[in-house]
């Protein structure tokens, strides 16, 4: 099968406005969580959220995109990452139709839609149009080609917070499937009321920073932000550095529940089992994994309970990133996996913040401390609500 | 791509069962709403009443290809929807408004993403495989299509399901409106049931050749080409084009320049008078091409041509054989 390598990253969350700040985070286990003060909400200054303090002026700044025409937040995020993973990449060899383009979000650009809604729902003939027709989850997309100038394929994957890691999985197959040589593949989402008020009626929104794997954990807090790796064949990568090989992934469904995960974590089991299966890893290669993790009470005792499963009595170590981001929703996947990459290439494993004691449920505890990843094999995980669960099996490139 | 569509099943405004030549009677209300099943039929009503509209249309699509095909569950479930779950985003964005970001209701929330079709679908049948997504506005269904190709081809499934879905709302028609759009807009589901072009299989409808989407006329020419060049076939072998673009103007004059600029030069049939304009109506169209392969001495080879937003191409290449 052809070798996929990961030549190129970009990222910009609450931890960092790109990889270079996300790994200084990382190391030196700096939230980027804190009261909201950007988005304008009725939760505004006592919810904590992964929120990236600037305006979506600013962002269209960093960006290199006029503001003046409409775009959501979630699109101004997907373009800077997006930017920034092809920064070494000439503009002729992003226009070739050999390239293509692979966006996951899970409500595309919402953060203007409801600003939109509560004029219009008052009277049909008022709210900005501006503010709703960057709406679909493909708008972002079709921007985020257009500031990049590619051309070729390009596509928008909505499966809730599995969102960019399935971007990563169909960029990875494609090029397997050798459609394309190169394909660059993430996910944004921005902060919206809509899903901070959803995840609150959910009564799995936490009032203190996020806990994952810890059994005081009492939910997740919000993030925002966007991801993107550049995959490309060996001949396509040339000269450019290979920071890591994607092996294999799996994607399942979970079929139990809408949002809440099975008590087994039957779905997320089958992912990751599959995942290795299709990277030819056994348990033992797995040098560490990149949980899901979002500390809310089900996600990860299923996760945990999946874990167990899997591994027995040789779990490695396991560690969430949400505790520097927030959850990131579509963009959790692709974010993570950069994460996860730029730690181990730097010789650690992120550490899971914020835990405190172990969960009663499980045999094992999420890693914190310092430790160098014991082989070069990673684990990365990221299911979402209607059961959407996607495991990929990543290497790091020496 | 090489593709055996066994069983189908589509909800939608129109009837499909119009010939050819014969044009739908024109709609006087700019909505083309679905005409819906009565959904008990199939789905079990205390599972109903906790769903969305479009969740019952896709699931009943859904479970009707399923069944047509001997299955009780497929190997895997990829749905495209350009909008999601429209009537639950607003009922949800209504509900924030209204109590003031306090103490909601969760079920709008919960069952207003776009994965929902496809969880629902999953769950319904538990099917606990490859499961997908795609929201690529006029392009969702033809990315679910190429999706399941590509997982026939890694040997993944046995069999998919690709399903499409959208909805419209009253203030979704109003937005429209207020954004000057001259549309008929209509609404639907539909479900495949998609087995690999090998396969031998007495249940065939029709086979896809091909498909493929582009962001302009000229990259659509190239798109299109390669389509022919890897089925296999000759342009001018078309005997039938569905067409989704307007029946005059800029777009149609485009769209026209482009078939003939291929070769192909079949009489064109406008399927969005039938079941209006949405973004996944070329899966209306797909089960419109079945239909009319399925009649004696009907066209063998048909081309869907889906034009978005003038400059958005999308096709998908049917064969009878």
């Amino acid at each position: 099968m052809t070798d996929v390598f990961i030549t190129g990253a970009g990222s910009i969350s609450a931890a960092g406005d790109s990889v270079d700040d996300s790994l200084r985070a990382i190391r030196s286990l700096k939230t980027g969580i804190s009261p909201i003060s950007i988005l304008e909400s009725r939760h505004t200054g006592h919810f904590l959220a992964g929120e990236i303090k600037k305006s979506n002026e600013n962002l269209a700044e960093m960006a290199g995109w006029d503001f003046s025409e409409p775009t959501s937040r979630t699109a101004l995020l997907a373009m800077i990452a997006a930017k920034e993973a092809v920064r070494n990449i000439e503009r002729a060899d992003l226009k070739n139709p050999r390239t293509a383009l692979i966006s996951g979000n899970s409500v595309g650009g919402m953060g203007n839609t409801e600003k939109f809604y509560s004029d219009f729902r008052k009277n049909n003939d008022s709210g900005h149009l501006r503010d709703v027709i960057c709406h679909e989850c493909g708008s972002s997309t079709e921007q985020t080609a257009l500031l990049l100038g590619i051309d070729g394929f390009s596509t928008t994957i909505s499966t809730a917070c599995s969102s960019s890691l399935n971007a990563i999985l169909l960029g990875l197959r494609l090029i397997r499937s050798g459609a394309y040589d190169r394909v660059i593949a993430g996910g944004s989402d921005g902060l919206a009321r809509f899903t901070i008020n959803g995840f609150n009626s959910l009564m799995i929104y936490s009032n203190e920073i996020c806990r994952p794997f810890s059994a005081d954990r009492k939910g997740l807090n919000l993030g925002e932000g966007a991801g993107f790796v550049v995959l490309e064949t060996a001949d396509a990568a040339g000269s450019r550095k290979k920071l890591a090989r994607v092996l294999g992934g799996a994607n399942t469904c979970d079929a139990y529940h809408q949002t809440a995960s099975s008590p087994d974590g039957e779905g997320a089991y089958e992912a990751m089992r599959l995942a290795m299966k299709s990277a030819a890893v056994n348990s033992a290669d797995i040098g560490f994994i990149k949980a899901h993790g979002t500390a809310t009470p089900n996600n990860d005792l299923s996760e945990g309970k999946a874990i167990e499963r899997l591994f027995g009595n040789e779990i490695p170590p396991v560690t969430s990133t949400k505790g520097y981001t927030g959850h990131t929703l579509g963009a959790s996947g692709s974010i993570e996996v950069i994460f996860s990459i730029l730690a181990a290439r730097e010789g650690f494993i992120p550490q899971n913040l914020n835990f405190n004691s172990k969960m009663p449920e499980l045999s094992f505890a999420p890693h914190t401390g310092v430790s160098v990843p014991a082989t070069p094999f990673i684990l990365a995980n990221a299911f979402g609500f209607g059961g959407n669960n996607t495991s990929i099996v990543l290497e790091i490139c020496t | 791509m090489n593709i055996i569509i066994t069983s189908a099943h589509c909800i939608h405004a129109g009837t499909v069962t119009q010939s050819v030549n014969d044009p739908d009677t024109p709609n006087p209300d700019r909505w083309k709403k679905a005409s819906e099943p009565v959904y008990k039929e199939r789905i079990n009503p205390m599972q109903l009443r906790r769903m969305n509209r479009l969740m019952k249309m896709s699931l009943y699509t859904a479970l009707d290809a399923v069944a047509q095909a001997g299955l009780t569950s497929p190997d895997a479930v990829i749905v495209g929807t350009g909008m999601g779950c429209l009537e639950y985003t607003e009922s949800f964005l209504s509900c924030i408004d209204e109590n003031q970001e306090q103490t909601l209701n969760p079920s709008y929330f919960i069952t207003s993403t776009h994965n929902t079709p496809a969880a629902q679908i999953a769950l319904y049948m538990k099917c606990r495989g490859y499961n997908s997504t795609y929201s690529h506005k006029a392009f969702s269904f033809e990315h679910a299509l190429i999706d399941a190709a590509l997982l026939l081809d890694e040997g993944r499934a046995s069999n998919v399901l690709v399903s499409a879905a959208d909805e419209i709302t009253p203030g979704y028609i109003r937005i429209l409106k207020r954004l000057g759009s001259a549309a008929d807009y209509g609404e639907g589901a539909a479900s495949f049931i998609c087995l690999p072009g090998s396969v031998k299989t007495e249940k065939r409808i029709c086979r896809i050749i091909g498909a493929g989407t582009a962001s302009s006329p000229e990259k659509a020419r190239s798109v299109l080409s390669a389509i022919f060049k890897n089925a296999g076939i000759h342009p001018a072998r078309v005997s039938l084009v569905l067409s989704g673009a307007a029946e005059s103007g800029g777009e149609r004059s485009e769209h026209d320049a482009l078939l003939h600029a291929v070769g192909i030069s079949a009489p064109a049939e406008q399927y969005k008078k039938i079941c209006g304009e949405y973004h996944t109506s070329s899966a209306f169209a797909l089960h419109h091409a079945a239909g009319i392969i399925g009649l004696k001495n009907s066209a063998e080879v048909v081309l869907i041509c889906n034009v978005y937003k003038k400059n958005n191409y999308s096709f998908i290449l049917v064969s009878k054989y």
